[in-house]
Order: structure tokens, then C-alpha cells, then sequence
């Protein structure tokens, strides 16, 4: 037992879970939490081998959990259920290789041109004023803007696309404030997939060079049902969209909060790939994953039961000071990193290269054009969820 | 054709795996490792170096 609240949505564990994690990890590394009832993974080297073990499955939408669904929650977890991080080999390995094609690096690579002008457009329009909110008027637009212009999507849909993955979300992330989440989720679901499934037949009259059309080609043979293909599309953007958004401001916070690290980026622009693992490490958009046990797992003199839940949790692992040397010290020149912000083994984050690439050029072109950049506040509002790190506001001055 | 893995940068996804495991399997560090370059395997190892999720695979082509 530790002397530490149960509640891993305690304030407290939500705005600093490093301090929180830290204490679990040094005390019963593999933590019963009674009141989640599941096992809470959070050392470095269980994270790694964990995320491995083929005796953990990712399909973690329990019958147990569907049961007490209303209907319409019951139609999102169907939809999610096809979702390729929630699914297991084989069929993560068929329609991850469906989608891997599309986000390779190379392919990703060539992108490069087209984030950097969406960046610049990002920060034109904020440029001019004295006073802005990180998330909403500049992190936001960047990865909804970049899937946008892959998918070959119009920018006049923008709004509904945000509206939907915002509605998703409140059931995907389980926020208990939101009471009518299944019924959002539920119509925000039924509508994305009647447009996503106008796009594809679209894009299958007319073919060209968006992600859609690659999509369609690496399915031929049909790889993937319909169903399952328009599952992936929605996936796409309720995954690539919040993480991105976390992990920008995430990192110009970390900046903000250490400004001997700021300074030094600024003066050489070149350390941004080593700095972006590093932001990733220190702070990354993803705190943790669920995972169910299929079988019995001994660990650490403890037996996880099959059935039985886990919490892993990259962000505890990124801060191990077993692993890495002053883990809570932001240090944008370490090297090597080998940080699970992205997670490991067969899930490893597929948008990992996009993520990467984004966070590079939205801060590097950040600190570029601002001047002089102060917290507003110190005020820092985090979202109440068990996975994700995401700041709801960042309140900055800036000047040019 | 020479093919290795970087193990610095490998992550052990299994794509490559997944892909062609005539050529690549998993070593003890649960890291991919290239066991087979058999010329017949060439565009499928060519294809599991295109999809490696971090870009681990290095293709050294014959001249």
C-alpha cells in the first residue's frame, strides 16, 4: 500500500502526474489501484516489455463495458472496435499496412512544404497581437489544417470536421461532465461516415495524390471492407488532431518553464530534432495506454491476472531516472533519447513521423518570428483524462 | 543486396515482420534483424524498408 490518493483524476495527478507517477514508481512499481481496478505499469523497462508482450491485447472495449452502453454508445464502440490500435495481430498487421504506406517517412518527408506554409499562415494571423492563447490560436489549426490538406479535403468543412471530432471525443476520452457524450458521439459518428464515404467514392471516380486516394490504392484487393476503411478515416482525425495539438503547446510550455533551454534553441536552430524527442520525453501529449492481460503475467513478484486491466504509462517510463540521467530536467541536446512517447512495438505511433515533423517546423518557425514570448499567467488548466496531456489554454504575450 | 537494421532507431513494430518473414524476424531484444536476402525476397524487403514506420531499414543494392 501507498500513501498516495487513488484517484488518478485527482487534480493534483492531473496537472503534475510526473510527481504523482514518480512516488507509485518508486514505491510498488506495479500498483493495484482499487478504485480503477486495474494494475498501474510504471517503470521504464516494464513499460518496454509490456508493450511487446504478445500476452497483452489492445482490444480493450469489454463486453462487460459495451453491456452497460445505451445503444448509442454501443454503435461508437462497434466503430471503434475496428479501429487499428484497438486491434489485435493479425488484424492490426492487415490494416496497419494499409495505412503505413501513407504515413512512411518518406512519404512524410515530402509534406514538408506544405506544413511549413500552413505555419506561416498560423502565425501571420496572430502575429500582430499582444495577447494569445497557444492551443486555440496557434497549436489547433496546424494538424487539422496539415490532415485537411492530405485528405484533399475544403477547407469550407473544417468546422463540422472539428465539431464531429470534438463530440467523438467526449466518449472516446470518457469525459463524465459531458451527459449526453453517447448520444454527441453517437450522431457525430453517423455523419462522418456518410461523408467520408461520399469522399471515397469520389476519390475512386477521380483519382489523385491525397491520402484518400492512397488509401483506396494500397486497399486494392480489398484489404479492408468499406466499414473498416471509413473507421480508419475517422480514426485519422480523432487521433492525429489533439495529440498534435498537446504536443506543440506541450512543447513551447516546457520552453516557457526553462528558458536556459529556450535561449539555447534559439541561438541553434539545428538542435530542433534532438529538442522535439526531448519535448516528446519530457512532456509528451500521451500519458498512458489500456491494455487488457490474456493470459497470467508475472511481474515483479506480482501475478496480473488474465482479464485483468493495465494502465502503462509511457510518461512515468520517460521520467525513470533508472533509464535516463536527470530525468526531470529538460535537456534539449540529449542523445541518444529512447523515450516511449510514441509508445512501442507493434502500436508505435503511426503518425509518429507527421507528429515529429509538425512539432519541428511549428516551433522552430515559432521562436523564428516571436521575438519575445512571456506566460500570461501561471494559471495552467489540463484536461481531466487518464491518457492524454493536454492543456486546455496556454495564455502567452508575444511580440515580434 | 545488403540489408540491416538500425537497432538505435528500430522500435520493434513488426511491420517488416508483417510484411516478409521469409527475411526479417525478431531478435532477443525484440528488435527486427535481417536473417535472409534471398534475390527472390528483393521487392518485398524493398517494400518492408519503404513502410518501416521510422526509417530502420538500410538497403545496400548490389552494383
Amino acid at each position: 500500500m501507498i500513501a498516495i490518493t487513488n484517484d488518478l483524476l485527482d487534480p493534483q495527478a492531473v496537472s503534475d502526474p510526473y510527481s504523482y507517477f514518480k512516488q507509485i514508481r518508486q514505491e510498488d512499481p506495479v500498483y493495484w489501484n482499487d478504485r480503477w481496478k486495474g494494475w498501474i505499469i510504471t517503470k521504464y523497462d516494464d513499460v518496454y516489455a509490456l508493450l511487446q508482450d504478445p500476452r497483452i491485447s489492445a482490444d480493450r472495449i469489454s463486453k462487460q463495458v459495451m453491456d452497460k452502453m445505451p445503444t448509442e454508445g454501443k454503435y461508437v464502440a462497434e466503430v471503434m472496435k475496428k479501429w487499428m490500435p484497438l486491434t489485435d495481430p493479425p488484424n492490426h498487421t492487415r490494416i496497419r499496412k494499409v495505412l503505413q504506406k501513407a504515413f512512411s517517412p518518406r512519404v512524410i518527408g515530402a509534406m514538408r512544404d506544405t506544413i511549413q506554409n500552413i505555419v506561416n499562415q498560423a502565425i501571420d494571423e496572430i502575429e500582430k497581437r499582444e495577447r494569445i492563447d497557444i492551443v486555440s490560436d496557434y497549436a489547433f489549426s496546424i494538424p487539422s489544417n496539415v490532415l485537411s490538406a492530405m485528405m484533399g479535403l475544403p477547407s469550407e468543412d473544417f468546422d463540422k470536421i472539428k465539431t464531429w471530432t470534438h463530440d467523438l471525443n467526449t466518449l472516446v476520452f470518457i469525459d463524465l461532465s459531458v451527459k449526453d457524450r453517447h448520444m454527441k458521439a453517437f450522431l457525430a459518428v453517423k455523419e462522418m461516415s456518410a461523408y467520408f464515404e461520399e469522399k471515397f467514392e469520389e476519390r475512386k471516380r477521380n483519382p489523385g495524390t491525397d491520402l484518400i486516394s492512397s488509401l483506396i490504392e494500397a486497399n486494392e484487393g480489398g484489404i479492408l471492407s468499406p466499414e473498416e476503411l471509413i473507421a480508419q478515416s475517422i480514426l485519422l482525425f480523432q487521433a492525429g488532431h489533439e495529440t498534435t495539438t498537446g504536443m506543440i503547446a506541450n512543447s513551447l510550455l516546457a520552453l516557457l518553464k526553462n528558458p536556459d533551454q529556450m535561449k539555447l534553441l534559439k541561438e541553434n536552430p539545428s538542435l530542433i530534432n534532438t529538442a522535439v524527442e526531448e519535448f516528446v520525453r519530457y512532456d509528451g501529449a500521451a500519458k498512458s495506454v489500456v491494455r487488457v492481460a490474456t493470459e497470467d503475467i508475472e511481474i515483479r513478484n506480482k501475478v496480473i491476472k488474465k482479464g485483468e486491466r493495465l494502465l502503462i504509462v509511457n510518461a512515468s517510463a520517460n521520467r525513470d531516472e533508472e533509464k535516463f540521467e536527470n530525468p526531470d530536467q529538460l535537456d534539449i541536446t540529449r542523445d541518444p533519447n529512447p523515450h516511449l512517447g510514441f509508445g512501442h512495438g507493434a502500436h508505435y505511433c503511426l503518425g509518429n513521423q507527421l507528429a515529429r515533423l509538425e512539432v519541428r517546423i511549428a516551433v522552430s518557425t515559432f521562436l523564428q518570428r516571436i521575438n519575445h514570448l512571456e506566460l500570461a499567467h501561471d494559471q495552467l488548466s489540463w484536461e481531466s483524462t487518464m491518457v492524454g496531456r493536454l492543456l486546455k489554454s496556454l495564455d502567452v504575450y508575444i511580440k515580434i | 543486396m545488403k540489408v540491416t537494421v538500425n537497432k538505435n532507431v528500430c522500435i520493434g513494430n513488426g511491420m517488416c515482420i508483417g510484411i516478409v518473414s521469409e527475411a526479417f524476424k525478431f531478435g532477443e531484444d525484440g528488435k527486427s534483424q535481417a536473417y535472409n536476402t534471398d534475390p527472390e525476397l528483393a521487392d518485398l524487403i524493398r517494400e518492408a524498408e519503404e513502410n518501416c514506420p521510422v526509417g530502420a531499414i538500410i538497403i545496400e543494392e548490389d552494383d
